[in-house]
């Protein structure tokens, strides 16, 4: 059936609505970082810069010290910090990649006394919100001297991540025809061979969703962090920009530069494996 | 000695489920023996015990000389074809074939000559660069074909795998697979759903009903001498007409009596069946072919009876046409299974059997129409008897 005008009128005024309400911050804060810092004082507020400037996007990628007098970090922190950030983001997904195409795979193929039950208990810990579990896992990680580590900050990101990768891997492989990879075990393959030349082929997509899902996830994070780092050579860009900000006077267009440039990453990654991220939600349906 | 050899094979899943009961089967160097049976009845479970991806729970399977029981897949020789044709989406038609022979640690170059020769056997050689995506379904099959073919295995195991064929096609594969096996002369096991697939390929054909084989011989042996009421309702198409009767002696020659209708036992025939006498004043299932009824247009002939069409159907060459005039008698005979409680499914499926509108394929210069009356006989020596107690055939 077609829809009527009326119809069709009210879908465009929700989708409009809806991108305003997603990019208008965007848009603000794009217009707000080529600002100077007069300029985001005035009353009333200008939301278009008289002479837009990309100084303080040259500030932060270029490592030049630019920041509010009270603030505890400047724009030459950033570019170690989006290192930091990218660096654990890599990490953790190639660990949380390799766990869960592993557990999944096992899970979904494969029964073994207490599969379910382990199944289950991996995915319970799903449900689990981080802020009731911070002042333990701090004194763990105390314990294990991993506290202003890389090493510590990917071992927590990544298990966090991995029981939600595992689900929705055992999920993904549930859906994947067993034909192929028995043909292979026929074919002369063991089950490992099989898995190597012909499973994980078959998983591209859900390789490609699951990165770009666990990337976003940890690109994100500021939680844990900003509990467990606290030094430049170990805080991520999540923790940094906030430190932009002073206690009596923080610079808006340095601290919103540092959130677009910030998010560019994460959007690359949403925008091109978008395709393969809405396979992968799905799965298991 | 070579081949397929199943000494009572069984499979028990963990739930307690019994899908294969015992089985033995000996598919003979060379030979097409095709597994036929309804869903469920265990026959793609006993494939894949052959293949190695099931387990057997009990029993041994031999696959050449070798005792492969406990075989991995990889390590008993064996190609299969599947349903699915399972192709490799992310390697080429020339990757696919040559995988298994990859896997065995061939050459290069022969693993590239062995290819060509599979590719051109079934004429693809044009086809081997593409992606399965890009194949039709007639041509992903032939690609499963080939790589089964390539590797030159002591046996073929085969499920279903024209399924997803339309019937054109269908029916060109059949022709083309038997060929290719009678080329090859390697055993294999067939396995499909469709009795006429079955019948039609296999050098021999075994049917399988709750995991066990009710029935192992030729094509014609299952037609012309069904076991049992569950192999005559089975093979051919349409089915075979069941009726309740009940079996008298009329002046020393055995008569079946269905409803009005006598049906007198030729002695030749009669003779040929030696426990039918021991069955006088009782009830019998009869089945009867469709091709069995004959058009008589005379109203004299005592031994024609009378029915009304309820249904036509013309495929060209012949003329189908139902009726339910023995339907009083067809409701006998279901209620008389009803009280089988030994014979398990083949209760269900009798009185699914029996309820169902009765056939005859005539001439297609009959002259019916739906609605009027029929004169029909049946030819007395083409009648199937069967004890309504056990299901099995009089013999």
């Amino acid at each position: 059936m077609r829809p009527t005008p009326a119809a069709n009128l009210v879908r465009v005024a929700g989708v409009t609505l809806l991108i305003l309400w997603s990019l208008g911050p965007i848009v603000m804060g794009v217009m707000t970082s080529m600002s100077t810092q007069p300029e985001t004082q005035q009353v009333p507020a200008r939301w278009i810069p008289e002479d837009p400037t990309l100084d303080n996007y040259r500030a932060l990628l270029g490592g030049e010290k630019i920041s509010s007098d009270d603030a505890a970090a400047d724009s030459s922190q950033y570019g170690r910090a989006i290192v930091n950030t990218a660096l654990a983001t890599v990490v953790t997904t190639a660990i949380v990649l390799a766990i869960s195409v592993c557990a999944g795979y096992g899970f979904s193929r494969t029964e073994f006394k207490g599969s379910k039950q382990l199944l289950w208990i991996v995915l319970a810990t799903m449900v689990i919100p981080i802020f009731t579990i911070v002042v333990a896992l701090y004194k763990l990680m105390a314990e294990l001297q991993l506290i202003n580590t890389f090493a510590g900050l990917v071992l927590v990101y990544a298990s966090s991540t991995a029981p939600l990768a595992i689900w929705l891997f055992y999920n993904y492989v549930r859906d994947l025809p067993p034909d192929p990879e028995e043909a292979a075990l026929i074919d002369g393959c063991t089950r490992f061979g099989a898995f190597r030349r012909v499973v994980l082929p078959q998983m591209r997509s859900g390789i490609a969703a699951l990165t770009a899902i666990v990337m976003l996830f940890v690109w994100g994070q500021f939680l844990i962090p900003l509990l467990l780092t606290s030094t430049e050579e170990t805080k991520p860009v999540t923790v940094i920009i906030t430190e932009f900000i002073g206690k009596y006077t923080t610079n808006y267009p340095l601290l919103t530069a540092a959130g677009i440039l910030a998010v560019i990453p994460p959007a690359i990654i949403a925008l091109v494996l978008n395709r393969h991220i809405r396979g992968m939600l799905s799965a298991g349906g | 000695m070579s081949g397929i050899q199943l000494e009572r094979v069984s499979k028990e899943f963990p739930n307690g489920f019994v899908a294969v009961d015992g089985i033995s089967l000996d598919v003979a160097d060379g030979e097409f023996m095709a597994l036929v049976g309804p869903s469920g009845c265990g026959k793609t479970t006993t494939l894949r015990m052959v293949a190695g991806l099931e387990e057997a729970t009990a029993g041994t399977i031999r696959i050449g000389d070798r005792d492969v029981t406990d075989l991995p897949p990889r390590k008993r020789d064996v190609a299969m074809v599947f349903q699915s044709y399972a192709l490799y989406a992310h390697m080429s038609v020339r990757g696919n074939i040559g995988f298994g022979l990859k896997m065995a640690g061939m050459p290069k170059a022969e693993i590239a000559s062995r290819v060509d020769e599979a590719a051109s056997i079934l004429g693809m050689t044009e086809l081997l660069d593409r992606k399965p995506r890009e194949l039709s379904g007639g041509q992903r099959q032939r690609v499963a074909m080939g790589r089964a073919i390539v590797r030159r295995p002591a046996a073929f195991l085969m499920d279903e795998p024209l399924s997803n064929l339309d019937a054109k096609l269908r029916v060109e594969m059949r022709g083309e697979i038997t060929a290719l096996q009678r080329r090859i002369e390697t055993p294999t096991l067939y396995v499909t759903h469709d009795q006429t697939e079955a019948m039609t390929m296999g050098d021999r054909v075994a049917i399988l009903r709750d995991g066990v084989i009710e029935q192992l011989g030729t094509p014609g042996e299952l037609y012309e001498s069904p076991a049992n009421m569950f192999v005559a309702s089975f093979i051919g198409s349409p089915a075979m007409n069941l009726i309740n009767g009940r079996c008298e002696m009329v002046d020393g020659r055995v008569t079946i009596a269905i409803g009005e209708a006598r049906i007198t036992i030729p002695d030749a025939v009669a003779a040929a069946h030696s426990e039918l006498r021991g069955f006088a004043g009782r009830e019998v299932c009869v089945g009867i072919r469709p091709e069995d009824f004959i058009d008589v247009a005379d109203p004299a002939d005592d031994d024609a009876v009378d029915v009304v069409v309820t249904r036509s159907e013309s495929l060209g060459a012949e003329l189908f046409v139902y009726f339910e005039e023995f339907a009083h008698a067809r409701a006998q005979a279901a209620g008389a299974a009803g009280g089988l409680g030994n014979v398990g499914s083949a209760v269900d499926d009798l009185e699914a059997t029996c309820r169902s509108t009765m056939v005859a394929r005539l001439d297609r210069d009959c002259e019916v129409a739906v609605g009027e009356r029929c004169r029909l006989r049946i030819d007395p020596t083409r009648v199937y008897l069967f004890d309504p107690e056990t299901t099995g055939a009089i013999r």
